[in-house]
């Protein structure tokens, strides 16, 4: 969510939910989720330097539902096959090894994180924003000659404390026998997401970069280690929010958001980026 | 819109920028410096000269631990090795570094603009800031010191992922297990034997028969010798038809001979363009020499007689200490002040793995100006600190003139030849014959013996004059030189 949609003060919570909410979170009581094994054996494997495209295609075919995702993601417009990717071997060679990491590590995120019944049309908005950050992360980086690899996860994984949040409160509405009214669900989410997704970074063991995204992205300039990663990521965070929601987000707050002056970025430099609106679409398409 | 005046404007704040701007304020002069970044110190700073010559720093302490010690103590480099701990200190040295710039220049009283600078006319600059914002100002002197980037050809793809110029190698995150090279150059020679170094297959590919071939072919032959030493490919005289990512994990790059190479990641290192994006260069009313660069006569003065060029946007030799000098030197010439020493004398020094460094003429100008010379080498493998330290791949050579008498030029290859050439150098600028590098002694055991050396293996090649053989005076250096002919001690 943008900073000032939602006015936390202006929303009266059903106090024991809040209270629940923080013991949960403080206590260390939040559950918090786990990816498949696969997925991490993926992504060490596609980071090896001798790993053949054989060897990947058997891990993932261990995995039907994975290996079915990917098979349907290798085919979208994102990734232009010249011709229909029809198998796992086939897909490993024409995506290579990294690419189908990064589709792995997506697919798993948004069958096991990006799903709250109930609740399908907050989620799939949670997911094509975080696709969208990941797409637009790439760009930014790459205008600033800065990693481009690592940007994508940043990216993608930089609100994961959303989902997992959803997924908690609906879990405590449901045992309090209360609703939550949508807008107070929304400022919770807001208020504590980043600490919600810093103990999932704890957790899954991420690197700084994207340790760092997911914790300092609304407070870029006190990210310890990687500053400039997470700035990315905040620039991509704002023109994702702006992609889908131009009415309310438009291209004038981007304009005059302080990301800009604190990455340097000129104003010809932003329209660079608005210009990259077709292929991160294409990209949050593929993994939708 | 309210215009303001300076003396001096300086547009950048590299090396070139920064020594201009210190000259005219030290002159009494009102100087701005308007830089486009946040801080201070140009790509030299931020995206070239500090950061390489801080990932080579690891890379030869690496190496020279494995040279040291690797029969006892085997050391190889993890596979998932980020780059970033190669250069964990880059941070401090990078601050270290923009905080005493920006010291430097507060403390001559030079005002500066963070912003992007517009020629509107030949006096005349607009400069945009991030933020949208706009001012004007004017200037009685303009200097130009706006640096360069990268080439781009468009037959290379450059996506900065897979296929980096200099101003992205450095982003990657793990070392690559290959790396091809496109070019020959300072910049791509330098890259090219840092990686070998770190245990990365480096295949270097270029058009001409050597690497930097503004050196001495001699250096540049031994360059390769020990590159080749450490790993590398020098693939010469080759042709690169095309350069491809292919979607998976290999950037393929395929040579007008029919071979292709694949690699990890591949470094476009073709040369590097003036940096005057946005300047409205056309606005300043300069020439322009063939190749794009601001043309500039040797004072660094452009056709436009208030306006300055420094740096790599007028060209090669596109070095920060030559650009230091220019920059020093338009002020003065625009000042009516003092040259100071010719250009000539600015060293060249390349920090590649093995160093190398060269001053005054080389073999083969030298030969072109003076017909007949006499040159003296010294092979570091004969130099008692050379063995100590594991050095023996360098080479120093003085070239003295038809007589063997006079120092004319100094070329040196080996670690610490960037260093070891500033004697050299000074030799040249006081007039130092070559018997004075016999008839002075050097500490015992130090690389600076090799001017010894050479210097000795000239006395001993110069023609004989009326029957008696030239040879200097051994002087008393316990015996340590008592031959005329170097050998290995």
């Amino acid at each position: 969510m943008i900073e000032g949609l939602v006015n936390e003060e202006a929303i009266v919570l059903p106090e024991k939910i809040r209270a629940d909410l923080l013991a949960r979170i403080e206590g260390g009581h939040l559950e918090l989720p786990l990816l498949p094994n696969i997925v991490w054996e993926v992504m060490e494997l596609t980071a090896s330097d001798d790993v053949d495209a054989r060897q990947l295609s058997e891990l993932i075919h261990r995995d039907q539902a994975l290996a079915s995702h990917i098979l349907r993601v290798a085919n979208s417009p994102a990734y232009m096959p010249r011709m229909p990717i029809i198998s796992l071997h086939q897909a490993v060679n024409r995506l290579g090894t990294s690419v189908l990491g990064e589709i792995a590590f997506a697919i798993s995120l948004q069958t096991r994180v990006f799903d709250v019944e109930g609740y399908e049309h907050e989620i799939r908005a949670l997911w094509n924003h975080a696709v969208g950050t990941g797409a637009y992360a790439k760009e930014v980086a790459r205008l600033r000659r800065s990693n481009v690899e690592s940007a994508f996860l940043c990216g993608l994984l930089h609100d994961i404390g959303k989902p997992v949040l959803l997924q908690t409160l609906v879990d405590l509405q449901r045992t309090a026998e209360r609703t939550i009214e949508p807008a107070a669900m929304s400022a919770l989410m807001e208020a504590y997401h980043t600490q919600v997704g810093s103990l999932i970074a704890t957790q899954w063991a991420l690197p700084p970069h994207v340790t760092e995204s997911i914790t300092y992205h609304h407070d870029y300039l006190v990210a310890p280690m990687c500053t400039e990663a997470v700035m990315i990521t905040r620039l991509a965070d704002c023109l994702s929010y702006h992609l889908a929601m131009p009415e309310i987000f438009d291209e004038e707050s981007v304009r005059h958001h302080p990301i800009l002056t604190d990455l340097n970025f000129y104003p010809d430099d932003i329209e660079v980026l608005f210009a990259k609106r077709g292929i991160v679409g294409s990209v949050i398409e593929g993994l939708s | 819109m309210h215009t303001v005046c300076y003396d001096i404007v300086v547009i950048g704040s590299g090396p070139a920028g920064q020594k201009a701007a210190i000259q005219g304020a030290k002159a009494g002069q009102r100087v701005l410096v308007i830089e486009q970044e946040p801080r201070v110190g140009g790509a030299c700073v931020h995206r070239g000269t500090i950061p390489s010559k801080t990932l080579r720093h690891s890379a030869l302490t690496l190496l020279n631990f494995k040279r040291h010690f690797g029969a006892i103590a085997p050391l190889t480099l993890r596979p998932d090795l980020e780059l970033a701990s190669l250069m964990s200190h880059l941070d401090h040295v990078v601050k270290a570094h923009e905080r005493y710039m920006a010291e430097q220049l507060a403390r001559n009283g030079i005002t500066q603009w963070h912003g992007r600078a517009r020629f509107l006319a030949p006096r005349m600059l607009e400069v945009l800031s991030p933020d949208g914002s706009c001012r004007r100002v004017t200037g009685e002197i303009i200097v130009i010191a706006t640096g360069s980037r990268p080439r781009a050809p468009k037959e290379i793809p450059v996506d900065h992922e897979h296929i980096l110029d200099s101003d992205s190698l450095l982003s990657i995150l793990y070392l690559p297990a290959s790396l091809t090279v496109l070019g020959a150059g300072v910049i791509a020679s330098e890259y090219a034997s840092i990686f070998a170094s770190l245990g990365v297959q480096v295949t270097m590919i270029d058009r001409s028969v050597r690497p930097v071939s503004f050196l001495d072919p001699e250096l540049a032959d031994c360059f390769v010798r020990g590159f080749e030493a450490n790993g590398g490919r020098f693939l010469a005289q080759q042709e690169v038809v095309d350069v491809t990512w292919d979607g998976a994990a290999t950037v393929v790059t395929t040579l007008k001979s029919g071979g292709v190479i694949r690699s990890e990641k591949l470094l476009c290192a073709l040369g590097r363009l003036p940096n005057f994006d946005g300047l409205n260069i056309t606005a300043a009313e300069v020439a322009l020499t063939e190749r794009g660069f601001i043309a500039v006569d040797a004072n660094c003065q452009t056709t436009i007689p208030h306006i300055y060029a420094v740096g790599d946007v007028i060209g090669p030799p596109s070095l920060a200490s030559c650009a230091m000098e220019q920059g020093r030197r338009a002020i003065r010439h625009a000042l009516g002040l003092a040259m100071g020493n010719p250009s000539e004398m600015i060293p060249v020094g390349i920090y590649t793995i093995p160093e190398m460094a060269s001053v005054g003429l080389n073999e083969h100008e030298a030969r072109q100006r003076y017909g007949e010379v006499v040159v003296g080498r010294a092979p570091f493998a004969e130099l008692a600190r050379g063995q100590i330290a594991g050095i023996t791949d360098g080479l120093l050579k003085l070239v003295a003139d038809t007589q063997g008498q006079h120092l004319l030029g100094i070329q040196i290859i080996g670690e610490g030849a960037t260093e070891l050439i500033h004697l050299g150098e000074i030799g040249l600028l006081a007039g130092c014959t070559i018997d004075a590098f016999v008839d002075h002694i050097f500490n015992f055991p130090t690389l600076a013996e090799a001017y010894r050396v050479a210097a000795l293996d000239i006395a001993k090649r110069r023609p004989a004059r009326a029957g008696v053989l030239s040879l200097p005076t051994e002087t008393g250096d316990h015996g340590r030189h008592d031959r005329l002919t170097p050998s290995p001690r």
